[in-house]
């Protein structure tokens, strides 16, 4: 036991040490440069094209750290715990925890120490390959604005272009499904015009993997097999996956919640 | 039973962390000039620029901030009356920001004015997105729309953040609280400011030409219902004194604008009424109805499509239960299109729609409320020109067309048809591709959007301006 909590110490000694390297190759002046005239030309992950008050979509170490803490610690955390932790009482699960208070003391805690162990995990590996994970819809991907852009710019100079631009705005339901699994299972590089190259998704990986694991102290040894660890994890990741196809559907979402509350409709004529 | 006592500390996580009641701008610190935006790091807040004086004026525009503590008063109160001129003596918030409009108007009779009142989880606090965003309205204003003109920013705060952002549940549970503080705030003293600040800009003229500032009210979110509340009623006062001979009338503000405001259209819905059955009208003589209230809201915002509902569900139910609401509500309709037989008339909906509708939605959402459709041109010729001559002679009659910058879009907004609402209080419903969500409103696309309810550069300079007037 003693040699393992030396493993996981110095994995994360590693993280940290590569975290604080790349921010390190965060050169200013380089930073400065391609800042240059950007202001309401930048669009970040997850921002909106034309906005006035972005000019660094970098994904900052205080912005990853205020993330960890609002989406792990705080009471969003704690909220997440309470409620799915009553789901588990309901189901009884695991069995060997009876419906008592204690028996949801102990569901709460599991589900709170997961929530820790795997934003704790995405922090660190987060860092460590300044990745950056918001995710964005299809159509506010940096790589889709700068190409409609692109195409924009053609035509203002008489030149001609591979697509309609306007064509290209309104997207089908699978190019859009497409992109929302593409954005849960790989990220960008966190980069201050926002249009970091694409990579695997490792700290969501490994956080999903340090949240099944994050209740091996709590659970009784039957429970904790690499089976249900692994069943713990893909529940995990599966979040990332709502979040993902959340934000690419959101404005659908939006839509369709407002028509079903819409009040004061007009009379048809 | 030691699994339950985290459960202590979690109570004590529930019941802290309340951002602090206080004014975040000294009185001396309450002007500042804006400067271009610095190239800075990310999440590095803008430093503010350098006090602003009726000397900088010419230079960069200045914004000043006037705040409001829980209860609707001023934080910074005089005990004196403002003194005339335009020297800033740093006697109270109120008394820089009118003499900087003072000495604003002195210098360039047509400046722009322009206030702003954010909403919902904002305040003054140095590096609060709002501001940084209002800044650069400024600056695009000054740089680019109104070039050679002065222009001065008043920003309008309250506490519209109650609980830090490192408790993002509890912290959306102060709506409640917050509609409660938004509603209450817009009393004597913020009535009063507004009052007084388009009055130092309509008094400081120097000579009695048609020269006048441009001065626009903004409110966003829940500013909006604390702008509504708070001017609706002083200038329904100052409208109420027309005698309906066709005199017209110069509001406090050239345009006021509701961006999606979280105020219920119970609020809208007052002011539509007497608009409509006064036969209110605002227009340059001769030229097209332009809007002197105007409320847009985005079909993405999920929080005035969704979350206001869901939160008034429960005070709904209350008025419910204790017979609080009307079940036909009438609602008076005016469209005084030239030429069109209802021209001088004005009539009641019909059927009447319940006041609980009114109470469940807000004005923009409601397509009774909605004067003005915001509708994409798909025709990919017309969309290529996204030229107004292309609709002369199209019904709805079109009122501009907008072409969505870095889109190769084009949106047309059009009359709304057999509209209940033709009155200077203009209500529409716009695409998320102007603006997205709710708090996403300082884009280049939206304040493009903006621009074509505002006076052209041209107009400002000839002094072309609407006027309201009541024909009976």
């Amino acid at each position: 036991m003693g040699l393992r909590r030396w493993f996981y110490l110095a994995i994360a000694f590693l993280c940290a040490s590569l975290s604080a390297y790349s921010q390190q190759n965060d050169n200013p002046q380089e930073n400065a440069r391609r800042r240059a005239d950007t202001i309401g030309r930048l669009t970040c992950p997850g921002g909106f094209p034309t906005d006035l008050t972005v000019i660094n979509c970098s994904y900052t170490l205080r912005q990853r750290g205020n993330d960890f803490f609002t989406g792990s610690v705080s009471d969003q955390a704690i909220l997440g715990a309470v409620v799915f932790g009553a789901g588990a009482q309901i189901l009884k699960s695991p069995g060997e925890w009876g419906r008592t208070w204690d028996g949801y003391g102990r569901r709460v805690g599991v589900r709170y120490n997961q929530a820790v162990a795997k934003g704790a995990a995405e922090f660190l590996i987060g860092s460590a390959f300044s990745e950056d994970p918001r995710h964005i819809s299809y159509r506010s991907d940096p790589h889709f604005v700068n190409l409609q852009r692109d195409r924009l710019n053609r035509i203002a100079s008489g030149k001609s272009v591979d697509r309609d631009p306007y064509d290209q705005t309104a997207p089908g339901a699978w190019k859009r499904i497409g992109h929302a699994f593409y954005d849960s299972v790989s990220v960008r590089r966190s980069r201050p015009d926002g249009n970091g190259s694409r990579w695997p998704a490792v700290s969501r990986f490994v956080g999903a993997f340090a949240s099944g694991y994050g209740g091996y102290a709590w659970y009784k040894r039957p429970e904790n097999t690499f089976a249900n660890a692994g069943l713990r994890a893909a529940q995990s990741f599966g979040t990332d996956v709502a979040a993902s196809f959340y934000t690419e559907f959101s404005p659908d979402i939006s839509k369709l919640l407002g028509a079903v509350l819409k009040r004061g409709r007009q009379q048809k004529p | 039973m030691r699994f339950l006592l985290p459960f202590p500390l979690f109570c004590l996580l529930l019941t802290g962390c309340y951002v602090p009641n206080k004014s975040y701008r000294p009185i001396d610190q309450s002007l500042v000039q804006v400067p271009l935006l610095q190239k800075l790091p990310a999440n590095k807040p803008q430093a503010d620029g350098a006090t602003c004086t009726p000397q900088s004026l010419s230079v960069r525009p200045c914004l000043a901030f006037l705040e409001f503590d829980d209860m609707g008063e001023k934080w910074s109160q005089e005990s004196q009356p403002v003194t005339p001129g335009e020297g800033i003596d740093n006697t109270s918030q109120l008394s820089n920001a009118i003499k900087i409009v003072r000495a604003a108007v002195r210098q360039d009779p047509r400046a722009v004015i322009i206030t702003f009142t954010h909403g919902w989880k904002h305040n003054s606090k140095p590096g609060d997105t709002n501001i940084e965003g209002f800044k650069q309205v400024l600056n695009d204003l000054h740089d680019n729309r109104y070039k050679n003109h002065i222009v001065v920013g008043i920003y309008i705060s309250w506490r519209g953040e109650l609980v830090s952002p490192y408790m993002p549940v509890r912290r959306n549970f102060t709506y409640f609280n917050r509609e409660a503080t938004a509603i209450r705030i817009p009393g004597a003293s913020l009535t009063d400011a507004l009052i007084r600040i388009a009055a130092a800009a309509r008094n400081a003229r120097t000579n009695n030409s048609d020269e006048r500032p441009l001065v626009i009210f903004v409110g966003h979110s829940f500013g909006g219902l604390v702008m509504e509340r708070a001017l609706t009623q002083a200038t329904i006062h100052q409208v109420d004194e027309l005698d309906g001979s066709g005199q017209q009338y110069q509001p406090l503000a050239d345009l006021v604008v509701f961006v999606n405001s979280a105020a219920a259209a119970t609020e809208a819905k007052e002011t539509l009424d007497l608009f409509a059955s006064n036969h209110f009208r605002y227009n340059v003589p001769g030229q097209p109805e332009r809007p002197l209230f105007l409320s847009v809201s985005s079909s993405g915002d999920l929080a005035t499509r969704i979350a206001m509902p869901v939160g008034h569900g429960i005070p709904f139910l209350e008025y419910k239960l204790r017979g609080g609401l009307r079940d036909k509500d009438p609602l008076a309709c005016y469209n005084p299109r030239p030429g069109d037989p209802m021209a001088s008339e004005s009539f009641f909906l019909i059927p009447a729609p319940s006041q609980g509708a009114f109470y469940m939605s807000t004005a923009a959402h409601m397509p009774i409320l909605q004067s003005h459709d915001a509708v994409e041109e798909k025709d990919p010729a017309k969309r290529k020109t996204c030229a107004l001559s292309n609709y002369s002679n199209a019904q709805p009659k079109t009122i501009f067309t907008f072409p969505l910058p870095e889109s190769g879009r084009c949106f047309l907004v059009q009359e709304r048809d057999k509209r209940c609402n033709g009155t200077p209080y203009w209500v529409m419903e716009i695409d998320p591709a102007i603006v997205p969500d709710h708090g996403t409103i300082f884009t280049d696309r939206f304040i493009a959007f903006l621009s074509n309810f505002l006076p052209t550069p041209r107009d400002l300079e000839n002094n072309i301006r609407p006027a309201l007037t009541a024909i009976r």
